[in-house]
């Protein structure tokens, strides 16, 4: 069980949230000008690391805004919990 | 044909007007269900500093800035539910005068108000152990003094979403949705059982 910190509402636990998928993943500015490969890596193609991973999570059960949170996939340690627009305190490994 | 519609509370099923009046105590914890009020949903603010403004102008009392808070006034009750959204709660009836000069007041900002009162009721708890008893299949800590009144929470209660306030004297005030009404309150009595849950008018 994950405890995760909403940055309105603070410590709450994982069944209050909804995850999200990777974060950060921009939509093409002009789908017409990709092809269908570059489509379909933007659609279904993640990341899935080993280690740091950016992610969203939407706070279903309490205020429902979404947010993006920096987890390690190994040690499911929370290392950076950011709101939308912004950018976590430090890069990532 | 506006006046001869009847409002049913969504609890009206469990014929709660027949159980009689009961005083909270150490061996029973009361629940009253508080039909009818008026709740409505505010929502806009962001980046707008006049909408503040205008909407302490209007009601004649500030929302709420910090997350998950109340600010009461006199028979109205203002949550935060978010950091665009709140929840205003008025006497019964008392929800579309204020909407509609809400309205007017908003009506060259960004924003919503949504009268939102046929979609949810309000249910109070009181008695000693209500907190033990919420506590049971919510993941609040709800034992900690910092949740206390001028405090409220949208959390999770067993499988159905809940906004908690604190009242004084170890009563609780919960908003649930009409559709998880009739859960809440069955998923209380049942698991109030050992508190001594009873009814209340």
């Amino acid at each position: 069980m994950l405890m995760i910190a909403c940055p309105w509402c603070g410590p709450r636990e994982q069944t209050e949230f909804a995850y999200g998928g990777e974060a950060h993943i921009a939509r093409p500015a002009d789908p017409d000008a990709v092809d269908d490969a570059q489509w379909a890596d933007y659609l279904f193609m993640r990341t899935n690391p080993k280690g740091c991973h950016r992610e969203q999570w939407n706070h279903a059960f309490g205020c429902r805004r979404w947010f993006n949170v920096e987890r390690d996939t190994l040690s499911y340690r929370i290392t950076s919990v950011y709101k939308p627009g912004e950018r976590p305190a430090e890069p990532a490994a | 044909m506006r006046d001869t519609v009847r409002k049913e509370s969504p609890l009206i099923r469990l014929r709660l007007d027949a159980s009689g009046a009961a005083t909270p105590g150490d061996s029973i914890l009361v629940a009253q269900e508080r039909p009818f009020l008026g709740h409505l949903n505010i929502r806009g603010g962001r980046g707008d500093a006049r909408f503040a403004a205008t909407i302490a102008r209007v009601l004649g009392m500030a929302l709420p800035i910090a997350p998950n808070t109340v600010v009461c006034d006199r028979d109205r009750v203002a949550y935060w539910l978010g950091p665009d959204e709140w929840l205003l709660v008025t006497p019964a009836g008392g929800d579309t005068v204020i909407a509609d000069s809400l309205r007017e007041a908003l009506r060259d900002a960004f924003s919503a108000v949504t009268e939102v009162g046929s979609g949810q009721t309000v249910i109070v708890l009181q008695g000693r152990y209500v907190r033990e008893l919420l506590s049971k299949e919510c993941p609040l800590d709800l034992l900690s003094p910092s949740f206390g009144p001028s405090a409220c929470a949208q959390t999770r209660l067993a499988k159905a979403s809940v906004l908690l306030r604190p009242l004084e004297a170890d009563g609780m005030e919960l908003i649930v949705r009409r559709s998880f009404a009739e859960y809440v309150w069955a998923w209380l009595s049942d698991a109030g059982a050992e508190y001594g849950f009873r009814a209340g008018t």
